[in-house]
């Protein structure tokens, strides 16, 4: 019985420790010392010296001294595994901030930035994104030759403002502590050898990635051209853009001149207001407009409320609860009744309204969650949580809100890697791919360690859906309002979008795909503050498509 | 004489010392990078490896019967601890000019230790006259303490030590072992009144005068060195005298009403003193002020984590961020060059230290010398498990030095003199 208990003593230690490591990172939150504690008592209780009454007074108490040292010397040795093994990458990579605004970071990451050639990062045809140099003293120094793909690869600040994006997500191959043969790091760590970080390829093209900033020509707003199949990112490009160059800063290697101005960079870039460091493909917000026509469509024809010939009634008009919705789009004024498919080429608003009220609340918000809207999406780097459909799932209960969100408007927030997802899911047969930028882990010869991507998110909707879903999107390219998407020799289609954001200029977008000789490329455009869509967004994305299909069918 | 020779401890020291060679080769082919070397080189550990042979050999020689475990121990530690102010000693050189001298200091200190190891051997044949003068120990420990608040030089706002012309002395360390001897001596001579109870009225109470003198002797010096700013002392003096009291009376309401009344001070004192609530923050989440009395908890994190589980090698990390890294950091360097397989070897060598102590309490002829031994291996577990716990921040830091390994003079000259006093009583030749 007694041995029963010490053991079950054990076992609930073992059990009190196992739960405190899952369910906290920190080394001395309370939590995790409350646990310890409980921890230590039923040790204590496992480990009581038994059958001490025959002793004399001296030798009982010093076994169960001798015990309580034990245990304090067991639980020591418990936190020193949390410290230096289960906790120890987190710990090493962990940043914080003083409160005067300094930034305080780990001093062997600089020291080993300034020691070991970082990885580069390369675009899918060997092109330098990111290189490490050497400089005069020895010492290393990160630089970026092109200024189109700055943003996209991050920043690398390792004194003062740490690392973002892929300089941040792939620290560790970058700097070579992960990705090549275990067994030969951990001896080339024993024996000091100097290492080099591996090099990163990248699904990017950088004369597509250059097009795309030149197109969007300094104004904000964001570029993304994906390979709907495998999810593949050939262009993610973000204006503005800013220099990553100037944000370098490590240890010794700046004068307090230089590093003012680094300083003077930073502090540049967070007052500007068009908020430079915002990547915007993946954590720009926006209002859709009509290109959320797609995710209403699909929630009613994935459900089987009707198909492309089913026909709405739009007298220009419509009045929900109070709501007053004009119509704007009607090719005709004379003409009523519109099949589904009419409705999304001419993109009617009053007849999304009646088709968003008419499959509800619930499975709009079903079909634009499975879309992914209200997560993150999967993705390399950080990509923004703040994706909605409403605000909140009560409140799309408003009739005059679902309606409006029907056409795009009212509070969806999306992002415009969201956007090329969604036109993904279409043109992939109803999948959506999991994105991705970052292709292959290279060693100094070029020979690949790991490749990354063609992983399937989710699926979104049936294939029927989606073969009737670009039905859509080619009807809107061929007599619709992405009109002059057309592209010889491709099959084309698309969906352009003009959110309102109450006072001034409207925010312009474009989606849209293009297929030939087994290409699948979707693209997604917005320029803030551009107008309409069509004729601000959707020329951008006829370029990115038509180059992106002579780009990549090329041998 | 052949079955004198102290062969269980001539086998063990073959490990450690051999330690100290190679360890000391390795932080000089690592900090070169280069493969030449000469026997010159490492001729610290050599000088080791010989004083600690020659210690052995004496030991044989003089027919010594006491433990051979516990001096194989004490050299593993402090063998350790030499490799370490070795390799600490130039990179803090380079910070600061103040510490040109640390390494020679320490080697000074180390071999005074040593000899402090033998004197006493030789010159202490009894310790029963430790018992006979244990008020005058306890005096002389009042005033050596009391003198330092009043005439003693101060160093990282705590004044501990008293400038003796060529060296400074801190006096809480030989006043722990005083205060060790004290107890002993005290608790031995009125060990049946301890357990023994009045009472008044329809309650029974513990013998209270004969506490008055321990408690005296306990609040002055807690109150003197609390004075000083020594909270990892206090903490000690307390604990050692907590424990002592258990183990000679065998009386649980001892502890739990010491404890009790530690759980008050505590909370006065975090009311009171806003440094007190300083380590309490910091102790918790030293990320509030990461550059200030967060920097040190912060740093050695970063250096433990560092380490992992074989640690970067012994030259090869950079200990040298964190600001003591030699006296009460000195755990966070051992968790970054040898990892965790390192920093739990070094707990494994401390608990085997403090239960091979507790085996020659065990063994002990008369109450003194149980109660002596058993205190001053508490002195060594506690000081162990208050700095390490410290470090790896399971409880508040209090600056405290971890016996054998830290750099310091005082606090390894007294774990000689405490290992001293432990082997001899562990001499069955010795006569009370």
């Amino acid at each position: 019985m007694l041995t029963f208990l010490r053991f079950s003593a054990f076992l609930g230690a073992m059990i009190l420790l196992a739960f405190g490591f899952s369910a906290s990172d920190e080394q001395a939150d309370l939590f995790w010392l409350a646990c310890l504690g409980g921890a230590g008592v039923l040790l204590a209780m496992a480990w009581w010296p038994r059958n001490t009454r025959t002793l004399p007074i001296f030798n009982r108490t010093l076994l169960r001294w001798a015990t309580i040292i034990l245990v304090c010397f067991a639980l020591v040795t418990v936190q020193l595994v949390r410290v230096q093994i289960v906790e120890s990458s987190r710990t090493i990579a962990r940043v914080g901030q003083a409160p005067n605004g300094e930034v305080v970071v780990n001093p062997r990451v600089r020291l080993k930035a300034l020691e070991m050639q970082r990885g580069r990062i390369l675009d899918r045809d060997g092109r330098v994104l990111a290189d490490t140099i050497q400089r005069e003293d020895g010492t290393y120094q990160r630089t970026y030759p092109e200024l189109a793909t700055g943003p996209l690869i991050g920043y690398y600040s390792p004194q003062i403002y740490g690392s973002s994006n892929i300089e941040l997500e792939f620290e560790e191959y970058l700097s070579g502590e992960d990705g090549g043969n275990p067994a030969e790091e951990w001896l080339n760590g024993i024996l000091h050898e100097d290492t080099r970080g591996y090099d990163l390829g990248l699904t990017v093209d950088f004369e597509l990635q250059q097009q795309a900033v030149d197109l969007l020509a300094g104004r904000p707003g964001a570029v993304v051209l994906m390979d709907a199949e495998s999810g593949a990112l050939l262009a993610m490009a973000g204006e503005p853009l800013y220099d990553p160059n100037q944000l370098y800063a490590n240890e010794g290697q700046l004068n307090a001149e230089q590093a003012a101005a680094v300083q003077n960079y930073w502090a540049l870039l967070n007052a500007d207001e068009n908020a430079p460091l915002v990547f915007r493909p993946t954590q720009g917000l926006y209002t859709p407009g009509s290109t959320f026509k797609m995710v209403t469509s699909t929630a009613y024809l994935d459900t089987g409320e009707g198909d492309l010939a089913t026909v709405f009634r739009d007298e220009g008009i419509l009045e929900v609860d109070g709501r007053v919705i004009e119509e704007a789009n009607r090719p005709d004024p004379n003409k009523v009744d519109y099949t589904i498919e009419e409705s999304f080429a001419y993109s009617l608003n009053v007849v999304y309204a009646q088709l968003s009220l008419q499959v509800g609340s619930q499975t709009l918000w079903d079909y634009a969650t499975k879309f992914g809207f209200g997560e993150q999406i999967p993705f390399d780097f950080y990509t923004s949580e703040g994706t909605q459909v409403a605000s909140s799932r009560e409140t799309l209960n408003n009739r005059a809100l679902l309606a409006d969100t029907g056409f795009g408007q009212g509070e969806i927030l999306t992002s415009p890697l969201q956007m090329a997802m969604v036109a993904a899911a279409i043109e992939n047969g109803g999948e959506m791919p999991r994105p991705y930028v970052v292709e292959t882990v290279l060693d100094g010869d070029g020979d690949v360690l790991e490749r990354f991507g063609g992983d399937t998110w989710r699926r979104v909707m049936h294939a029927e859906t989606a073969e009737s879903m670009r039905a859509l999107l080619q009807a809107s390219a061929e007599y619709g309002g992405a009109q002059g998407i057309d592209i010889d020799g491709v099959t084309t289609g698309g969906k352009t979008g003009t959110a309102e954001i109450g006072d001034g200029e409207s925010h312009a977008w474009f989606v849209g795909f293009a297929e030939a000789n087994d290409r699948k490329l979707v693209v997604a455009v917005i320029v803030e503050r551009g107008g309409r869509g069509a004729e601000t967004a959707l020329p951008i994305g006829r370029v990115m498509l038509t180059a992106g299909i002579a780009n990549t069918t090329a041998p | 004489m052949l079955g004198r020779i102290r062969f269980t401890e001539l086998q063990l020291l073959v490990v450690p010392t051999l330690m100290t060679v190679v360890g000391l080769l390795t932080i000089y082919l690592a900090s070169t990078r280069d493969l030449d070397w000469d026997w010159r080189d490492i001729w610290v550990s050599l000088a080791f490896m010989g004083a600690v042979f020659s210690i052995s050999a004496w030991l044989s020689i003089t027919g010594f019967r006491g433990d051979q475990v516990l001096f194989p121990l004490v050299v593993s530690l402090s063998g350790l601890g030499l490799l370490l102010i070795q390799r600490l000693a130039p990179d803090l050189a380079e910070q600061d000019e103040l510490y040109t001298t640390l390494a020679a200091n320490q080697l000074i200190y180390l071999a005074l230790g040593m000899v402090l190891l033998v004197g006493v051997l030789t010159f202490v044949r009894r310790i029963g006259w430790l018992r006979r003068y244990k008020y005058t120990w306890a005096f002389i420990a009042l005033v050596m303490m009391v003198a330092t608040m009043v005439i003693g030089v101060e160093e990282n706002g705590a004044r501990l030590w008293i400038d003796i012309g060529p060296f400074t002395i801190q006096t809480s360390e030989l006043a722990k072992i005083a205060m060790v001897v004290f107890l002993a001596g005290y608790l031995a001579e009125n060990q049946e009144l301890l357990v023994s109870s009045y009472r008044v009225g329809p309650f029974k109470l513990p013998p209270l005068p004969y506490l008055m003198p321990l408690v005296l002797m306990l609040g002055f010096s807690l109150l003197v060195v609390v004075a000083q700013n020594d909270l990892g002392t206090a903490l000690l003096f307390f604990g050692v005298f907590l424990s002592m009291l258990y183990l000679a009376s065998g009386r649980l309401y001892y502890v739990v009403g010491g404890l009790a009344m530690f759980g008050v001070g505590v909370y006065v004192a975090y009311q009171t003193f806003s440094q007190v609530q300083l380590r309490f923050q910091n102790w918790i989440d030293p990320w509030v002020d990461p550059l200030d009395v967060g920097y040190q908890p912060i740093q050695s994190e970063y250096a433990m984590a560092t380490g992992k589980f074989f640690g970067t090698g012994l030259a090869m990390g950079d200990p040298t961020y964190i600001y003591a890294i030699q006296t009460d950091y000195v755990f966070a360097a051992i968790g970054e060059e040898l990892g965790l397989l390192g920093t739990v070897v070094v707990l494994l060598l401390f608990l085997l230290l403090v239960f091979r102590g507790f085996f020659i309490a065990l063994n002990a002829r008369d109450a003194f010398g149980r109660y002596l031994a058993a205190g001053l291996t508490t002195i060594l577990a506690l000081q162990a498990l208050i700095i390490v716990g410290g470090t790896v921040r399971l409880i508040p830091l209090t600056g405290i030095t971890l016996p054998f390994i830290s750099a310091g003079g005082s606090s390894l000259l007294t774990n000689f003199l405490i290992v001293g006093l432990l082997l001899r009583i562990s001499d069955p030749d010795a006569t009370g």
